[in-house]
């Protein structure tokens, strides 16, 4: 377990290796929805575990799950076929430098040759596995021969994988130089040779390449079987893609019509695509939208279960909630306040019960939270609920925000407000703050390490404080993400963050007690579309989530109105991995328009004292 | 018929003084709003032909005054844009269209102190894949004095460098090798847009080395791989960061992030240059304030000198 951590400061799937990942994985509900032979699209942020499926999915990690998983089925032969910010990057800067006659087929000969490696990759993975001894090389042989005959690349070397591979790096590292040539004029657009492959459409080259290898191992019968299957090509990281390629993607998922493929994509929960291009397309509807993230009150459960099965298979820990411990109010109150100590743990509405007197307290010392009872007619120097309605409609509702106000706000008779608070703890604590990002979660385990190594009990003060701090460096984190800034937009992602997060917090601790206070947000489409896209990066990275979900629509002909392009209209609000570093309790409150914030200078710039370009 | 690029042959370091003693074909010079651009002026270096390359539309007082110090010093001015390799490359053509060939090899001589990264990339570059001479360049760097950066309130981006990069394929992970300079969001930020599995952090080992360290730690705080380098040896600093590449290679898709000073990024574009399969990325500001640095000189330069061959 300790070497997990120390193999991996940086959770990503991608660098995982197969034996990490089987040895690891915990299917999720979102995986077992993955295992439809059906087109899927894989929406989440970044962390959330896309990559961890797909990986899960490619045909040898799948067949070891399967033993360890019974109840995992599959009928396809999956491929994962690999990009990231700087491959798509490199190619973006293409488009920059030459014009379109020339980037659009080298882009498509880039797009092609990549999933063609995949797949080759990955039959080389198969017949690795399958223990064929002296017919590996037969099969090999046979099945390049086969794709040579049948695919004009060009190809006049050995039929290995090897070789046919290095063809195509080859034929890479020299188109890079030609593309130097030629911006540098060194040679003209006569002298420079484009690729074959560059002129083809992605599937018809993946029908003839199944074909020609299918065809390779008729006589291998456990080989036939497997790759005679339906070919899932699981393309990773179309969220990061520039638009043209996920345009390109889903277009070909729209058009495909060989019944042999099925395309499974990754992408933001916000799925950048041409809807115009889309609707003029001949629709197949049977598609999944696959979420990965918290969108609501069961994914949220889910998550929870999910992470408790995750830490006793990969830490062999039994009960997390023995070592953390259970958050609650109370307890909290209690070590942070002597006066407290001695008092029962457990929720109650008692006289003697922390709750009497904490809004008792509270009351005495805060004027706006003692009017606000005078208002709903409780008796400030006796906070006692007269029966369980009121207990539940306002006793319940204002607990956190008056126990957090109590912690946090300061004393108007002492001027102090509490220091040392320790307010996060509790497995469930750091499960919900972790908001179903598998990569945040496992670097927040990450910070127990010793604790978990030697199944030793994490003191609260310690949980706080570690909890605290990478709530802080998560919120400066947010500085540094490139995408958080655009040209000509008025504010970058980290102010808008502050400026939410700011806004929240003086909902909860200002001049005026509010029983229902704003803590999510939402984008009309008045707002500068700017300000949109650099929501929708908070989105793709994490650091805002989308919740409000109930209208979406299963299928990707539909999407428009629930996943596409847009941020407006839905409900936001801001990663509970920021509550810490804001004194959030962790509460969905109602929303407020995002323009109400920032259109209000006077009211909230001056309370928070924070100064934007 | 094609003409073939030029072979890298060796990079080693020169004692500064040396550069009096070589008659130079040609000098390629910045002229900016540095203190430092034409504070070389006055050594007293044989040159042929002399070139100031200046950006567009700069102003300024200290500006104005090493254009005067140039122009008095038999400078042909050419003002360029950021990125116009296109024009730089029809200067240098202009420039070697008269030379005696007997003389080979040609003798250049580039004082890359205030020049951007694009600019000694395209020189770089002209004489890889243009000029159909041997050539010896003769780097000259002026250190200046250190004054910190302030980028609170910056946009930044992240972008592959127009020609050094190349499309390769994302089957292997990334290694990122960063030259940590003084602003911590250039160096956090790539490594958190790369999530790369390795990170390696190159820094100048001199008397603001733990100025460097201190504005970095919260990035190199659990990485063991920081390897310091020295200013006044940039041929061991590319043999090791050679090396580095060469290992890394092997299971990783190599990116050099030359945040730091100039003489990293020059040793980076070299390697990068020769390599075919190493990519030098930008991160920087989205609307660079150019004016801002003074660079007063230090009053010591370091001198490198490449040869390229058909």
């Amino acid at each position: 377990m300790n070497s997990f951590f120390e193999a991996h400061s940086i959770y990503n799937a991608r660098y995982f290796s197969r034996n990490e990942i089987i040895d690891t994985f915990i299917p999720s509900d979102q995986f077992y929805k993955a295992l439809n032979a059906n087109h899927s699209i894989i929406i989440g942020p970044r962390g959330c575990g896309k990559t961890t499926i797909f990986k899960a999915l490619s045909y040898n990690s799948l067949e070891s799950l399967k033993v360890k998983f019974p109840e995992i089925k599959s009928n396809f032969f999956a491929i994962y076929i690999p990009a990231d910010r700087q491959w798509l990057k490199q190619q973006e800067k293409l488009k920059t430098i030459l014009e379109k006659d020339k980037h659009e087929p080298l882009l498509n000969y880039f797009m092609v040759s990549n999933s063609l490696i995949s797949a080759i990759n990955s039959i080389e993975d198969l017949l690795k596995e399958s223990n064929l001894n002296n017919t590996f090389f037969e099969l090999e042989n046979s099945i390049i021969t086969n794709v040579k005959e049948s695919i004009d690349l060009g190809y006049n070397g050995l039929p290995s994988f090897f070789h046919f591979k290095q063809y195509l790096y080859k034929l890479t590292v020299e188109l890079n130089e030609n593309i130097n040539r030629l911006n540098y004029k060194v040679i003209d657009i006569d002298q420079f040779s484009f690729p074959n492959l560059s002129f083809v459409q992605l599937m018809d080259v993946f029908t003839l390449f199944r074909e020609a290898v299918v065809n390779a191992v008729k006589e291998e019968l456990l080989i036939y079987n497997v790759l005679n299957e339906k070919w899932c090509l699981c393309y990773d990281e179309l969220e990061i893609a520039p638009s043209w390629i996920s345009n390109e993607l889903i277009d070909t998922l729209f058009r495909s019509v060989d019944q042999n493929f099925i395309f499974k994509l990754t992408s933001t929960p916000i799925i950048e695509y041409n809807l115009y291009k889309g609707v003029n397309a001949s629709l197949n509807n049977d598609y999944d939208i696959i979420e990965c993230w918290n969108t609501d009150k069961d994914s949220q459960d889910k998550w929870q279960e999910f992470c408790a099965k995750y830490v006793k298979q990969n830490f062999n820990i039994e009960s997390p909630q023995e070592l953390f411990g259970k958050f609650s109010w109370e307890d909290t109150i209690k070590n942070s306040e002597r006066l407290f100590r001695k008092l029962p743990s457990e929720e109650s509405y008692e006289r003697s019960s922390v709750n009497y007197l904490v809004l008792k307290k509270l009351a005495k010392s805060d004027v706006s939270f003692n009017d606000f009872l005078i208002r709903k007619h409780i008796d400030p120097s006796d906070p006692y609920p007269k029966d369980n309605v009121e207990k539940d409609t306002v006793y319940r509702k204002i607990k956190p925000i008056a126990f957090s106000r109590f912690l946090f706000k300061k004393d108007n008779i002492t001027k102090r407000s509490r220091k040392n608070v320790a307010n996060n703890y509790g497995f469930n604590h750091i499960v919900d703050i972790s908001d179903g990002n598998a990569r945040n979660f496992l670097s927040l385990l990450g910070k127990f390490k010793s604790y978990l190594r030697d199944n030793k009990k994490i003191p609260t003060e310690v949980q706080s404080k570690e909890i605290k701090e990478f709530s802080n460096a998560y919120y400066l984190g947010v500085k540094n993400y490139t995408e958080g800034y655009i040209d000509g937009s008025k504010y970058s992602l980290f102010q808008i963050i502050t400026k939410l997060a700011e806004y929240f917090n003086d909902q909860l601790y200002g001049n005026t007690f509010i029983m229902d206070p704003k803590g999510t947000f939402f984008l009309d489409s008045k707002v500068d579309s700017k300000i949109q896209e650099i929501v929708k990066a908070g989105i793709h990275n994490g650091h805002i989530i989308i919740r409000e979900t109930e209208n979406k629509k299963k299928t990707l002909g539909q999407l428009d109105s629930t996943y596409v392009n847009s941020v407006v209209n839905k409900k936001l609000r801001l990663s509970y991995l920021l509550y810490p570093n804001f004194n959030l309790p962790k509460r969905e409150y109602s929303k407020i328009s995002f323009r109400t914030i920032f259109n209000n200078r006077n009211t909230v710039d001056e309370q928070i004292n924070i100064k934007f370009k | 018929m094609m003409h073939k690029n030029k072979k890298f042959k060796s990079f080693h370091n020169l004692n500064s003084s040396t550069v009096e003693d070589i008659a130079f074909d040609l000098a390629i010079y910045a002229c900016g709003y540095e203190v430092r651009s034409s504070s070389l002026l006055e050594r007293d270096i044989k040159i042929r032909k002399k070139i100031a390359l200046t950006f567009k539309n700069t102003n300024g007082k200290q500006f104005k005054e090493n254009l005067r110090k140039f122009k008095n010093y038999g400078f042909q001015i050419e003002e360029v844009g950021v990125k116009s390799f296109e024009k730089i490359f029809n200067i240098l053509n202009g420039c070697l269209t008269d030379f005696n060939s007997d003389s080979l090899p040609v003798k250049i001589l580039i004082d890359y102190s205030s020049m951007t990264r694009y600019w000694y990339a395209t020189i770089i570059n002209f004489f890889k894949y243009v000029c159909k001479y041997d050539v010896d360049l003769y780097f000259i760097y002026n250190k200046a004095l250190y004054k910190p950066t302030s980028f609170d309130d910056v946009e930044i981006e992240v972008e592959p460098m127009d020609f050094i990069s190349r499309v390769s394929y994302p089957e292997k992970p990334i290694a990122l090798i960063i030259c940590l300079g003084d602003q911590l969001i250039q160096s956090a930020g790539l490594k958190e847009y790369y999530d790369a599995e390795q990170v390696y952090y190159f820094y100048a080992d001199n008397e603001n080395s733990e100025r460097i360290l201190e504005i970095n730690k919260s990035i190199i705080e659990n990485d063991r791989n920081l390897i310091p380098f020295v200013f006044d040896d940039l041929s061991s600093t590319r043999y090791l960061l050679d090396k580095l590449v060469e290992k890394l290679k092997m299971n990783y898709r190599v990116v050099i992030a030359p945040c730091g000073p100039k003489p990293f990024s020059l040793v980076s574009l070299i390697i990068a240059s020769f390599s075919y399969d190493v990519d030098v990325w930008r991160i920087g500001l989205k609307s660079p304030k150019m004016t801002n640095r003074k660079a007063e000189p230090k009053g010591e330069t370091v001198v490198n000198y490449m040869t390229l061959r058909n």
